[in-house]
């Protein structure tokens, strides 16, 4: 690969760590466990590390039937700072890991709780089929495998009323998930699709049932240009679609969820190792444009450091 | 197509038969689904409309001739069966006499739809009854 080539790729892939960093929309309880998360990295890097934060505001929720009712008299911010880190096992390969914690103040009421702590950690594979500008007719592909631990306090772990120290879902889940980018110099596309797979875990607050969340379908479709060098912008269309909770055996009724919502990315590579990342990501808030979820908007800040 | 007409007409028939038989979300306080007829439970919330937050319910056991039923062990449990999680806290039943019982706290820590699952057992006897609330 030619180095402005090579230059502007990393600059995509550094960019798109923003866009495709998964979302904070959802109160952790219930909080997706997508595929993404480090995004695209480029593997002639060693090793990259990052530390990411998040505040989301909740505005409303849509209930089963797809209707959207706004917050009155209850307020919601969640913080999530992420680190996570790569590391290249060879040419195609690399393995990455992240260690989230996330921070909630609920109020409503007389009531006012802030909480946090660890929530669910993630590591796993990433396998590059076809690297950026290998074939310069066709896109590059990357596959992705991630596990998922419940180290996160569940909701039946919570000891605050407003449930703020509520930081994980309490259940494994492992991942799946394809990137495919194409490229014409200064201006790329992107696609991703991942799914999630939630494992059975027991709900000791039902006597040890077992309970499933239901597979997460989640898809995006980005595309930016490079303003100046080392300068990205990217705008991504997502949609998330997760089936029924199945619990003691049985189908929770309304229980699948649904959320689409448009970001906007901003990528700064002010150093050959640094990279600065602003996101900004928001739901839309109108009736069958999301399905028994909460939406929010979504700030990100992201700080990477890269060694190759 | 020849029965497309008669198809339809049973469809629409089960789907509204199902609507009637669907349980509502209570704008009051009648439980929508009496799983045993041994012992009948009805329950009051306060504050209503339901706000996220500690709630108090207020719960009145009857035998099947309608008289009170005292010294039950009854049990609340809200849960939020679309999210997959329950309350962040454990109601506390104190009985107040007459075959009434009182609930605290009722929480209900997210705003969305919530069911509060009460049972009640007397001797030999049970009953059980589940509410559904829209949480604003």
């Amino acid at each position: 690969m030619r180095r402005p080539a090579l230059a502007l790729a990393a600059s995509l892939a550094a960019g798109l760590i923003v866009a495709a960093a998964p979302q904070a929309g959802a109160a952790p309880c219930c909080m997706s466990a997508t595929a993404f998360g480090t995004g695209r990295l480029l593997i002639w890097e060693d090793l990259a590390v990052g530390l990411r934060t998040s505040v989301a505001g909740g505005l409303g929720q849509w209930d089963g039937d797809g209707d959207w009712h706004p917050y009155v008299g209850y307020d919601e911010l969640e913080w999530r700072s992420e680190i996570w880190g790569m590391g290249a096992l060879s040419r195609r390969a690399s393995v990455f890991a992240r260690l989230p914690f996330v921070a909630t103040r609920r109020a409503a009421g007389d009531l006012d709780g802030f909480g946090g702590g660890l929530a669910d950690v993630s590591a796993g594979l990433r396998y590059e089929l076809l690297t950026i500008g290998e074939y310069v007719e066709l896109p590059a592909i990357a596959l992705t495998l991630s596990v998922t631990a419940p180290t996160g306090r569940a909701t039946w772990g919570a000891a605050t009323p407003l449930g703020v120290d509520v930081t994980g879902r309490g259940a494994w889940a492992l991942g799946a998930g394809v990137s495919v980018e194409h490229t014409e110099l200064p201006w790329f596309v992107r696609f991703d699709l991942g799914v999630t797979v939630p494992l059975p875990a027991a709900r000791p607050d039902l006597g040890g049932v077992d309970q499933r969340f239901g597979p997460e379908l989640a898809t995006d479709v980005a595309g930016g240009v490079e303003l100046t060098d080392g300068v990205v912008t990217s705008l991504v269309a997502r949609l998330t679609w997760a089936g029924e909770i199945v619990l003691d055996g049985r189908s929770v009724a309304d229980s699948g969820r649904l959320d689409v919502g448009l970001g906007a990315a901003l990528s700064w590579r002010f150093d050959p190792h640094w990279t600065l990342q602003l996101a900004v990501d928001t739901g839309l808030f109108a009736d069958g444009l999301g399905d028994n979820q909460a939406g929010r908007v979504t700030g990100t800040v992201g700080l990477r450091y890269g060694v190759f | 197509m020849l029965d497309a007409t008669p198809r339809r007409m049973a469809l629409a028939l089960s789907l509204l038969a199902l609507s009637l038989a669907a349980p509502a979300c209570a704008d009051d306080a009648t439980p929508v689904d009496t799983t045993t007829a041994e012992l009948a439970i009805s329950a009051t919330l306060d504050p209503m409309p339901p706000t996220t937050g500690q709630h108090t319910l207020t719960i009145t056991v009857v035998d099947e001739d309608g008289a009170p039923v005292e010294g039950a062990t009854v049990t609340v449990d809200p849960q939020m069966t679309m999210h997959g999680h329950g309350s962040s806290e454990t109601a506390v039943v104190a009985e107040d006499g007459a075959g009434v019982y009182t609930a605290f706290p009722v929480t209900f820590q997210m705003p969305g739809m919530w069911k509060v699952s009460v049972s009640a057992t007397a001797g030999a006897m049970s009953g059980s009854a589940a509410i559904d609330y829209q949480v604003n």
